[in-house]
C-alpha cells in the first residue's frame, strides 16, 4: 500500500538560509514516526510545509497519493491532517471546550444566515458538536476545565488541549511539534501514555518532531534524523541512538570520536536528555 | 486623445516644482511618523493633528499677534515637541505591553481632541491666512525658464536636510544606535542599560517637532483649516508605507512620488478630489505590493494582544429580566417625551446599528474599520437616489442599499485579507477619504440625480401604519434595532462567533483547524457593512433627505471611539453607544459648551478609558454584575455520564494558578 505521506525532495529557503534542502521521507499508514534533529535543523519548517502554513516550497509532498501543492491550510485540514504547535497556538480567549468545538465548527457546512436567525438546525448541530467536544475533553482528562479560558491553563494542560483540538478533526495524520517541550518528567510520562492511547483509540498515523530523544525513543517505531535541512539518518530508535552521524550532529565532531568532550557544538541533548 | 491634446504641457515644469515641494513636506511628516513607529511600535494617527495644532500656534504668534514668522515657527516646533511628549509620557507609556491596536486607538483619541480644540479656538472652516516663512518671490532655475519660489526652494532644502540629518543621526551616533536597539527589542535594550523610556520620549518629541515644521510649511499649500491639515497624516502614512515604515531614504522617495502624483492630475482635471483618488490608489497599491502576510514587519505588529477573559457562563434568568425591563422602558419612556426627542431617540437607535456593525467587525474578528459611515452612505445614497430620484418604493430600495453595502464591504475586505490590524486601519481611512472627497463629492452623482446631490424622500408605512409620526418611526427603528441585536447575539454565541474569535486569537491555528480564513473574514466584513448600510438607509428616510455631509470620516472616527468606550465586544453596548452619540451633543447645547465640544469630550474619554478599563464601560458593568450574581457552572450536568472514559493515568492537574489579566 502506498505510504500515507511522502515527501519528495522538499526544499525551502528563507533568504539565503536553506531550512530544508531536498528532504525525502515516507510515512507508512498506522506507524508512529519520529523526526528529530538539533535546534534549527528544519523540523518545524517541514511541518509548516506539510500543513500549508508555509507556501512556496520546492519539491512535492504527497498525501494519500495526492499532491498537496496549491492547497491552502484549511483544505489540508479537511483532508484530515491535524497538527499541534511548538509554541502553543491555542485560542487563548476561548474556553477549553470552545477550543475543541472549533475544528467541528470549521468542518460543518452551516452558513452565517442560520447562525443569525438561530434556526433549529443550528441548535441541533450545536448540541451534537458539544457532545463530541465534551467526549474529547474527557478523553484528555480536562473535563473540569470546560469553561476555563485556554490561556489561563498551565502549559502542561495547554499541550494536552492542543492534542485534543487536533483530535476533533478526526485526523488520519497527526503532526505533533515538540509535544514534550516545557514538560517535566512526570508530565512527559503522562504524555507518552496519552499518545499511546490516542494511537489505539483513534487509529491515527503520527509524525512526532522533537529534539529531545527521551520521548521519541519511547513512542516511535522509526526515526528520521534531520540536520541543517538534510536527512542524515533513518532507522529504528536503537540504531539511531548509536549512529555516529547522529551523535556528531547533536554533540559535535569531537564527541563522535572521543567520548567525554567538554564542548557540545550545538544545543540539544541525546540519550535521555532533559527538556530544552 | 482629445483630453491629452488640450493639455497645456508648458505647465509641467511648474507643477513639478510644486509637486516636489509638497513631497518635501510629506517627507517631513512621514519621517516623524517613521521615527515614532520604529521606536515605540505605535502608528501615530495623531501625527497630522499635532502638525495642524502646531501650525495654528505659529499662526497665532505670527499672523494674529504680529511677531515675525520665524518666531511663530520656533514656538510651533517647541509646542509640537511638547504635545508629542505629553502623548508619549502620559498616554502611551502607561500602555506598555498592550497591543499596538490599543495604542493606535489612543492616538485616534488625540486626533479628535486636537482637531476639535483647534476648531474651537481658531474656527473649524474659516479662512486662515497661511504662515508665510519665506518670500514667494523666486529665481529662474539655471538653464531653464522654470521659476522656483524661494519658499519652495527653502521647503525642499529643509525637508531633505532634516530627512538625511535624521538618517545620519540614526546611523552614526551613539544615541542613534540606542534608538535602533530599542526599535529592535525594547526588553533586550533595557537589559543592556539603555534608558528605554528616555529614548521613547525623545523619539516622540523629535517626531512631533518634525511634524510641526511640516505643518507650518504646508499652510500656504492646502486649505489651512483644522480638518484638512489633520488629514495630511494619510499622505504621510502613504509615504511611510512606501518606505516600509523603516527606511528613511525610501520614505523620502515615496513622499516625492506622492507629491508629484497628487499634483500632476491638476494639469488635466479641475476636480479637486483627483488628488485624493491618487492617494487612495497609492495606499492600496503599496499595501498590496509591499505587505504580505508573513513578512517580518506584519508579524511584529500583530504580536502583543490584550488579554480579555471571556466571561465564563451567563445568568439567563437575571439577564432575561434586565433585557425585558430595558425593552419595556424603551417603549414607554419616549411616550413622555416631545416628538423632537422621540426623533432623536430613533436616530440614536439607527446610529446604534452602526456601533453594532463594529461589534461584529472589531469585537469579534478584531479588525478595525474607520469607514463605517462610508458603508452607511452607500445605503443612504442608494435609498435616496432610488426613492427620491427615481420614485421607487422604500422597501426594495432599502434592500438594494443593504446589498450594495455588503458588496462594497466585501470589496474593502479583500485587500484586508492580507493586512493585519494597523494596515487595515490605514486602508479604511483611505477608503473613507476616497468617499468623502471623491465618491460623495458634489458632482459625482449628478448623472443619477439630475444635477442635485441631495434628495428628499418621505417615510414609508409598515402593515398599513404610516411611519410619518415621530413615535411610530421610533417604534419601527426599535424593532429593527432589537432584531439586529438579536441576530448579532445569536451570531456571537454560535459557530460563527467562535470561528471569528478564533481567527482573532490565532490565524495560523484557525487555518490548520480547517477554518477558511478568506471566507470568514469577508463574511464578517459583509455582515458589518450590511448593518451599516441598513443604518444608512433608515437614516435617509428618518431625516427625509440625503446629502454627503452626513457621512464623513470624522464621524467614522467618532463612532469607533464611542464603540470602544462603551465596549466593542458587547452586543448590549450598541444601544448605549447610539444614545451617547446622538444625545451627547444634544446635552451639550444645554450647557455653556456647544455641540462642537462633543468630539473633544469623546476623544478625552477614549484616551482615559483605554488606559483605565480597556474592555469598555458595559463589559465592566457586566463583570461587576456577574460578581454580584454568579452564574451557574454550565459543565456538571454533562459530567455525570462521560461518553468516553478518561485516559487512565492522566493526572488532573492542580487548579490553574497562572491568571493573566
Amino acid at each position: 500500500m502506498a505510504p500515507l505521506l511522502q515527501a519528495d525532495t522538499v526544499s525551502m529557503s528563507f533568504g539565503g538560509v536553506h531550512a530544508l534542502s531536498g528532504v525525502s521521507f515516507e510515512l507508512r499508514r498506522g506507524e508512529t514516526l519520529g523526526l528529530i534533529g538539533p535546534n534549527g535543523a528544519g523540523k518545524t519548517t517541514m511541518f509548516n510545509c506539510i500543513t500549508g502554513v508555509l507556501p512556496g516550497y520546492r519539491g512535492h509532498i504527497y498525501y494519500d497519493g495526492r499532491d498537496l501543492r496549491n492547497l491552502k491550510p484549511h483544505r489540508r485540514a479537511r483532508l484530515k491532517i491535524a497538527r499541534t504547535f511548538q509554541n502553543l497556538e491555542l485560542f487563548d480567549e476561548l474556553s477549553a471546550l470552545d477550543n475543541l468545538l472549533l475544528p467541528l465548527d470549521a468542518l460543518s457546512q452551516r452558513g452565517v444566515i442560520g447562525d443569525l436567525l438561530r434556526l433549529p438546525t443550528t441548535v441541533f448541530e450545536e448540541r451534537k458538536a458539544q457532545e463530541k467536544a465534551r467526549s474529547i475533553l474527557h478523553f484528555i482528562n480536562l473535563g473540569d476545565y470546560a469553561d476555563t479560558p485556554a490561556g489561563d491553563l498551565p502549559v502542561g494542560l495547554q499541550r494536552r488541549l492542543e492534542i485534543g483540538r487536533a483530535l476533533c478533526l478526526e485526523p488520519r495524520l497527526l503532526l505533533l511539534d515538540e509535544p514534550g517541550a516545557g514538560l517535566d518528567a512526570r508530565e512527559t510520562a503522562e504524555l507518552a501514555r496519552l499518545l499511546a492511547s490516542v494511537r489505539t483509540r483513534f487509529k491515527v498515523t503520527l509524525l512526532v518532531v522533537d529534539h529531545d530523544m527521551a520521548l521519541i525513543m519511547r513512542i516511535c517505531s522509526r526515526i528520521y534524523v534531520l540536520d541543517y535541512g538534510r536527512i542524515i539518518a533513518e532507522g529504528p530508535p536503537q540504531q539511531i541512538r548509536d549512529d555516529p552521524r547522529v551523535v556528531r550532529a547533536y554533540l559535535g565532531e569531537a564527541a563522535a570520536t572521543s567520548v567525554g568532550s567538554t564542548e557540545p557544538a550545538r544545543s540539544g541533548a541525546l540519550v535521555g536528555g532533559g527538556a530544552s | 486623445m482629445g483630453i491629452l491634446a488640450s493639455v497645456n504641457w508648458g505647465l509641467l515644469p511648474g507643477y513639478t516644482v510644486i509637486g516636489i515641494t509638497l513631497g518635501g513636506i510629506y517627507a517631513l511628516a512621514a519621517i516623524g511618523l517613521v521615527l515614532i513607529y520604529r521606536v515605540s511600535g505605535v502608528l501615530n494617527f495623531a501625527q497630522g493633528a499635532v502638525s495642524m495644532f502646531s501650525a495654528f500656534i505659529a499662526y497665532q504668534i505670527s499672523t494674529v499677534m504680529g511677531y515675525p514668522a520665524i518666531v511663530g515657527l520656533l514656538v510651533a516646533i517647541v509646542a509640537g515637541g511638547a504635545i508629542g511628549y505629553v502623548i508619549e509620557r502620559f498616554t502611551i507609556r502607561p500602555l506598555a505591553g498592550r497591543s499596538a491596536l490599543n495604542k493606535v486607538v489612543v492616538t485616534i483619541g488625540w486626533l479628535l481632541v486636537l482637531q476639535t480644540a483647534a476648531g474651537l479656538i481658531w474656527g473649524q472652516t474659516a479662512y486662515h491666512r497661511p504662515v508665510q516663512l519665506v518670500s514667494i518671490h523666486g529665481f529662474t532655475f539655471p538653464g531653464t525658464s522654470v521659476v522656483v519660489g524661494w519658499d519652495e526652494f527653502t521647503t525642499i532644502v529643509v525637508a531633505l536636510g532634516l530627512a538625511f540629518g535624521t538618517a545620519a543621526v540614526l546611523r552614526w551616533t551613539t544615541f542613534g544606535t540606542s534608538i535602533r536597539a530599542v526599535a529592535d527589542d525594547p526588553d533586550a535594550a533595557r537589559l543592556w542599560g539603555i534608558d528605554v523610556n528616555r529614548v521613547m520620549a525623545v523619539s516622540w518629541v523629535a517626531g512631533s517637532a518634525m511634524g510641526a515644521i511640516a505643518g507650518v510649511l504646508i499652510t500656504p499649500r492646502i486649505n489651512f483649516d483644522p480638518i484638512s491639515l489633520t488629514i495630511v497624516v494619510i499622505d504621510a502614512f502613504t509615504a511611510a508605507l512606501i518606505g516600509r515604515l523603516t527606511s528613511l531614504p525610501w520614505t523620502v522617495v515615496g513622499a516625492m512620488f506622492l507629491g508629484l502624483a497628487e499634483t500632476y492630475p491638476r494639469i488635466f482635471s479641475s476636480n479637486a478630489g483627483a488628488g485624493d483618488a491618487v492617494t487612495f490608489a497609492l495606499v492600496l497599491l503599496t499595501l498590496a505590493i509591499l505587505f504580505r502576510p508573513g513578512t517580518r514587519l506584519v508579524q511584529r505588529i500583530s504580536a502583543g494582544r490584550d488579554y480579555v477573559p471571556v466571561p465564563a457562563g451567563d445568568n439567563p434568568p437575571v439577564r432575561r429580566v434586565i433585557v425585558a425591563t430595558a425593552i419595556g422602558l424603551a417603549v414607554v419612556i419616549p411616550l413622555l417625551l416631545s416628538s423632537y426627542y422621540q426623533s432623536l431617540a430613533a436616530y440614536s437607535l439607527i446610529v446604534g446599528l452602526i456601533v453594532l456593525s463594529l461589534v461584529v467587525l472589531t469585537g469579534l474578528v478584531g479588525q478595525v474599520s474607520f469607514c463605517q459611515y462610508s458603508f452607511a452612505a452607500i445605503g443612504a445614497f442608494t435609498v435616496g437616489s432610488l426613492v427620491g430620484g427615481h420614485g421607487w418604493s422604500f422597501w426594495p430600495a432599502l434592500l438594494l442599499g443593504v446589498i450594495f453595502s455588503i458588496g462594497v464591504g466585501v470589496l474593502v475586505g479583500i485587500p484586508a485579507l492580507r493586512l493585519s490590524g494597523l494596515f487595515l486601519a490605514i486602508l479604511t481611512i483611505a477608503v473613507a477619504l476616497f468617499f468623502d472627497h471623491f465618491l460623495l463629492a458634489p458632482g459625482t452623482w449628478d448623472s443619477f440625480s439630475g444635477g442635485i446631490s441631495s434628495w428628499t424622500l418621505g417615510r414609508p408605512s409598515v402593515l398599513g401604519i404610516s411611519l410619518a409620526g415621530a413615535y411610530a418611526f421610533y417604534l419601527f427603528t426599535l424593532g429593527v434595532f432589537l432584531a439586529a441585536v438579536l441576530a448579532v447575539w445569536n451570531l456571537s454565541r454560535s459557530k460563527t462567533g467562535r470561528v471569528l474569535r478564533a481567527i482573532r486569537n490565532s490565524e495560523t491555528a484557525a487555518a490548520t483547524a480547517g477554518v477558511n480564513l478568506t471566507a470568514w473574514k469577508l463574511a464578517a466584513f459583509g455582515v458589518s457593512a450590511g448593518l451599516a448600510g441598513l443604518a444608512g438607509g433608515l437614516l435617509a428616510t428618518g431625516i427625509g433627505s440625503v446629502s454627503a455631509g452626513a457621512f464623513t470620516v470624522q464621524q467614522s472616527l467618532t463612532v469607533v471611539a464611542i464603540a470602544i468606550v462603551v465596549g466593542v465586544r458587547s452586543v448590549g453596548a450598541a444601544a448605549l453607544g447610539g444614545i451617547v452619540l446622538i444625545f451627547g451633543p444634544e446635552l451639550l447645547t444645554h450647557t455653556p459648551l456647544s455641540t462642537l465640544w462633543f468630539p473633544l469630550i469623546v476623544g478625552s474619554i477614549l484616551i482615559l478609558q483605554v488606559i483605565v478599563t480597556p474592555q469598555g464601560v458595559v463589559p465592566d458593568w457586566q463583570e461587576r454584575f456577574r460578581k454580584r450574581f454568579p452564574p451557574e457552572p454550565r459543565f456538571p450536568r454533562a459530567r455525570e455520564r462521560p461518553a468516553v472514559a478518561p485516559t487512565p493515568g492522566l493526572a488532573t492537574a492542580e487548579a490553574p494558578t497562572v491568571v493573566k489579566v
